[in-house]
């Protein structure tokens, strides 16, 4: 057993999680010391499948720094993995193009359930400089109902996806 | 204008003999109407033995307009000198069928699949293109075609509804194979944070690549379309820089500059030094990532993960510059809009800190065994075959041929003499390291050593700009364009070289302020084939082997096709638009 989690072991116990999930939401989340190992707090590790639904490549680029040495999200027990089985969270970078579509239902519906969305980007909602294209579509109501958090940025800094994602892992208990 | 006399006019007397001169504002682009296919066939016969290279090739409807047809423009560009070909072909009215240059030059072939695809133009004598890799993947679209005018998006919307890309087989079902052979397919997803297409391999056993198919498409988006539905002259650059991310400002500066020559303005000085130097931090941030990226694909985690840092660095410079992690929103046709002063000094110290740390990790890299024995004589793309099928950029460069938009056609502050001099000198002359005395020989090897090299050049390039810089606090260097006053239907042409290679845009203005039609060509489009001949077994005499009678047969692992292709790093979002 880590450390921390011998420092938190008995919170978990003297508490049902529905208080203790009460109890994390009235924590101030922007102060720094909540927005580190966040995911260990929570007691899991969260995997990710990145899925490109369409982008202009400039999301890749910042999904991809979340996990440089400066961010290294993966100290914080979120990886990335490679196939939607093994994923908590599937993270789809917009706009949707129709040609996506297909693949990422594929991807969704090979997800364990509960099969939570996160999507990122300001290509997702109206006003966007892809909004109306002909091939560009909105997110199907399926994935839209799994839909846990949306990132909005254009897309948005490493900064920003790390503190949602954060957020995201200490209310997934 | 480094165009002399003679070229320009041996080429306009043979470009005469096939078609009619039109007039051309600017000096380094000649304009010519062809009618007749057959012709347009022999010119480009002509052209190939000259040298000639495709830059970009696009269909456009109008007709609406005074022709009443279609019509097709091919832009080529002299080997050396700094002249572009012009060449406008009007297809007869109700004429959907066109002669293919394919023949002369092979880079034809994904534009004639755009025009297939969004025009319904078919080649005369080839095939039906859409038959290969395809941009719809709905080619039961009947009549509807996204780039004709008399089409509306809903009714495209529509009809694409029906017909979701296909996961597998894109390209239709593969035939059968010898026993032994396999089809590898891959993608759309793929396994890592990257863009969606699917490579089918055709394995002749377990690991050797026989056969590499790609089929893209799958990130289209209908941005052609869209330059023309929601934007107009003055707010393009929003979209340009959407259609690859990564190069968001070579794209802007390209729109912009086809603007500015639509209205016939020189944006000032410091404007233009600024693109300059933006343009370079550019090229820094992303070839220091693509270094990082191919030593993390050899699991040489401790370079690639000092390189990713820089990477950062970069990228932070730029927010701090610009606001914006990628260099959006200060291109403006007409000049640069600054969000804040500029603080060169700043900015000279920085990138200088980043560039030596990046140069001794670099030496690290290529003096590394397990790095060289995975790169050298690795997917190899030749001069000839790069020459061939018509690669640009830094692939092109990196196989031993000298095509660089920024000496043979210098924009903005490029024409400088001493910005020439760095170039020249450093592309050409002076190797940074010395194992760089080495040839361009295409291979994973010369990518890698030549984004050092560039990643260099760009570094003194960045101090020779900002030498110049006249320390003023004001961050407004725009001039206003009088785009009323343009001729309705003009065009103009934009180029600038990004650090994947030349970036063209190509914009006609309609009636009102408006964009009648915009042709972006993100330099992918022309090297996507060059990965595809990389990957391939080849039988060539290997440079160092001692018997160079003997050819060798080279052939792929499967397991190098993350290095190769991260080593070309192309846009699939420039692609397929």
């Amino acid at each position: 057993m880590k450390q921390s989690d011998l420092f938190l072991f008995p919170l978990k116990v003297g508490l049902s999680s529905l208080l203790w999930k009460r109890l994390l939401q009235l924590l101030p989340w922007q102060s720094p010391i909540y927005t580190l190992h966040s995911a260990r707090q929570s007691g899991r590790s969260v995997a990710i499948r990145h899925i490109d639904g369409g982008s202009s490549n400039a999301a890749e680029q910042e999904v991809t720094a979340l996990f440089n040495p400066i961010y290294d999200l993966e100290r914080f027990g979120f990886e990335l993995v490679t196939s939607p089985r093994a994923a908590d969270l599937l993270l789809i970078t917009g706009p949707l193009v129709r040609n996506m579509e297909a693949a990422v239902l594929a991807a969704f519906h090979a997800m364990p359930e509960p099969r939570r969305v996160v999507t990122m980007g300001d290509s997702f909602q109206d006003g966007d400089i892809f909004s109306g294209c002909y091939a560009v579509i909105p997110l199907p109501d399926e994935i839209a109902a799994a839909r846990v958090a949306h990132i909005p940025g254009d897309p948005p800094t490493p900064k920003q996806i790390m503190a949602v994602l954060h957020e995201l892992s200490l209310l997934a208990k | 204008m480094t165009a002399k006399l003679p070229v320009s006019h041996s080429l306009r007397e043979l470009c005469q003999s096939f078609g009619t001169e039109l007039h051309s504002r600017i000096p380094n682009q000649m304009h010519f109407l062809v009618t007749d296919g057959q012709r347009l066939l022999k010119l480009g016969e002509h052209l190939r033995n000259e040298n000639f290279y495709l830059v970009t090739a696009f269909a456009n409807d109008e007709r609406e307009l005074e022709d009443h047809s279609f019509k097709i423009y091919y832009l080529f560009s002299h080997p050396v000198q700094d002249l572009f070909l012009f060449i406008e072909q009007v297809l007869p009215p109700e004429k959907e069928e066109y002669e293919s240059l394919e023949p002369s030059f092979p880079a034809v072939a994904p534009f004639e699949r755009e025009m297939a695809e969004l025009f319904g133009l078919f080649p005369s004598q080839a095939a039906h293109p859409s038959r290969r890799a395809s941009f719809l993947h709905a080619p039961a679209l009947g009549s509807l075609y996204p780039l004709r005018r008399d089409c509306s998006q809903s009714e495209i919307q529509a009809a694409l509804a029906g017909f979701p890309a296909p996961l597998a087989n894109p390209g239709g079902s593969p035939p059968l194979l010898p026993e032994g052979e396999m089809f590898l397919p891959v993608g759309p997803i793929h396994a890592g944070v990257i863009e969606p297409g699917v490579f089918l391999f055709r394995m002749g056993n377990e690991t050797r690549v026989e056969e590499l198919q790609i089929h893209l498409g799958y990130t289209h988006k209908g941005i052609e379309r869209q330059f023309q539905n929601r934007f107009d002259l003055q707010t393009g650059w929003r979209l340009a820089e959407g259609v690859s991310g990564d190069s968001a400002f070579a794209h802007s500066l390209a729109y912009c500059q086809a603007v500015e020559a639509l209205a016939g303005v020189v944006v000032p000085a410091e404007a233009s030094l600024l693109r300059g130097v933006f343009l370079e931090l550019e090229r820094v941030a992303n070839h220091i990532g693509d270094c990082a990226a191919l030593a993390h694909d050899m699991a040489l985690d401790l370079p690639a993960s000092d390189m990713a840092v820089l990477r950062e660095k970069c990228l932070r410079l730029h927010s701090e510059i610009a606001g914006d992690r990628f260099l959006r929103g200060m291109n403006r046709p007409g000049g640069v809009l600054l969000p804040q002063p500029l603080e060169p000094g700043k900015i000279i110290k920085a990138v200088a800190k980043i560039i030596q740390e990046y140069l001794g990790l670099a030496r690290l890299l290529t003096e590394l065994n397990g790095f060289r024995e995975r790169t050298i004589q690795v997917g190899v793309l030749s001069k000839e075959q790069a020459t061939q099928i018509g690669v640009t950029g830094l692939v092109a460069r990196a196989s031993g041929i000298e095509r660089d938009f920024r000496i043979q056609h210098p924009f903005g502050p490029y024409g400088q003499p001493n910005a020439q001099g760095l170039l020249r000198t450093q592309m050409t002359g002076n190797r940074l390291l010395d194992l760089m005395s080495r040839e361009m020989r295409g291979d994973v090897f010369s990518r890698f050593l030549m984004r050092v090299q560039e990643v260099n050049l760009s570094a003194h390039l960045i101090d020779h700009f900002l030498e110049q810089w006249p320390m003023t606090d004001s961050t407004d260097f725009c001039l206003p364009l009088e785009l009323e006053r343009v001729n309705a239907f003009d065009f103009g042409i934009g180029y600038a070289e990004g650090w994947r290679g030349d970036v063209i845009y190509w914009v006609m203005k309609d009636k009102f302020n408006r964009i009648y039609r915009c042709k972006v060509r993100d330099p992918s489009t022309l090297n996507w084939p060059g990965l595809k001949v990389a990957m391939e077994p080849q039988t060539a005499v290997a440079p160092q082997s001692s018997n160079l009678n003997q050819p060798t047969r080279w052939e792929t692992a499967l397991a190098d096709f993350p290095i190769i292709n991260k080593s070309f790093n192309l846009s699939y979002s420039g692609n397929d638009l």
